[in-house]
């Protein structure tokens, strides 16, 4: 035995899904078409709703290319597109967190060392090694005979 | 002609198991059932013909990888298809911003005069930009449902709503397309 439906039940579903009976929910349809058989308003509501579905059938969607199904085939026998960090994408989620630690550290070491040369301080003696060798005069040094 | 009776009687999971194996004699099956909804609906969101072609080859070859590690028991092949599509056209459309009105002027009309075909294609272009304008996913749930004939369940599955919500999406989304679209609904009253 079927429920009957309500009239504002049956004006939400038409509002909702419009006119066609097939966009209805399957458990309501037949109760929905049953008082559309037997309301008045039911059937204005219907009618309301027709004139929007036949105004939005008005939009029409263009064919598929005839060339569709060779383009996808080439783009699918194509070879995968190797993204310039394939690295990145083929080590998993552990290698990734070493491989950023790894460059984390390196970052570190070397801008200490960068640090550690420009502000080191050199004694007497070590200036003096370097010097050894050095031309004493300005000629000497641009090797003017 | 035995391949061919073989493929259509060979259902989704079928087909993708064999393409996961390397069959790519499956893909036509596939193409014939699932090309012209993914490209329809993807136009119905973006507006272009070309960019709606992309994302329906962009699905399948998104299934070309995801083939090996398809689940039988997940979202049936056609929701996958379709949820793809949706995000596929919803990134699209808000990378761009801009739409395209190209193919809204689809030549359908021949021969029944140059006044009618202008008038319908105004027509095209007034309920194109009526649903442009329609809150996102009030304009995905109406070209899921109207469009496309989608179930309640199917459509809400696609968009990961429920069945209530769905249907407060698409009351709400037909609501303003009446209001917005009276003229051309008196119009088409007259024809």
């Amino acid at each position: 035995m079927q429920t009957p439906m309500s009239l504002d039940r049956f004006r939400s579903i038409v509002a909702a899904y419009g006119a066609d009976p097939e966009r209805w929910p399957d458990a309501e349809r037949d109760a929905a078409q049953a008082l559309a058989g037997r309301s008045l308003d039911a059937r204005r509501a219907l009618d309301e709703a027709r004139r929007l579905d036949r105004t939005l059938d008005r939009l029409v969607p263009p064919a598929l290319s005839s060339d569709f199904a060779a383009r996808l085939a080439v783009r699918l026998a194509a070879p995968v597109e190797r993204p310039p960090l394939l690295l990145w994408v083929i080590l998993g989620p552990a290698w990734r967190v070493a491989a950023m630690a790894l460059v984390a550290v390196l970052g570190v070491y070397v801008g200490l060392e960068v640090e550690r040369r420009s502000t080191q301080i050199y004694d007497d003696q070590e200036i003096a090694g370097w010097m050894s060798g050095a031309p004493d005069t300005m000629d000497e040094f641009l090797e003017i005979d | 002609m035995e391949r061919l009776a073989f493929d259509r009687a060979d259902n989704d999971d079928a087909l993708i198991r064999r393409i996961a194996d390397g069959d790519s004699s499956a893909w036509p099956a596939l193409v014939e059932r699932y090309a012209t909804m993914l490209m329809r609906c993807a136009w119905r969101v973006l507006g272009d013909r070309s960019e709606a072609e992309d994302v329906a080859q962009e699905c399948f070859v998104r299934l070309m990888g995801k083939a090996a590690g398809w689940q039988p028991d997940g979202a049936p092949l056609k929701t996958w298809l379709y949820r793809v599509a949706v995000n596929l056209s919803i990134d699209r459309k808000r990378a761009r911003r801009t739409r395209s009105l190209d193919d809204v002027a689809e030549p359908t009309d021949e021969g029944r005069g140059a006044l009618g075909a202008d008038r319908r294609l105004d027509q095209r272009r007034r309920v194109r930009d009526a649903l442009d304008d329609l809150p996102e996913r009030q304009r995905l749930a109406l070209v899921l449902v109207h469009y496309e004939g989608m179930s309640q369940q199917e459509a809400a599955a696609v968009l990961a709503l429920t069945v209530d919500a769905l249907e407060s999406l698409l009351a709400r989304g037909r609501r303003r397309l009446r209001e917005r679209l009276a003229d051309v609904a008196a119009d088409l009253m007259d024809e």
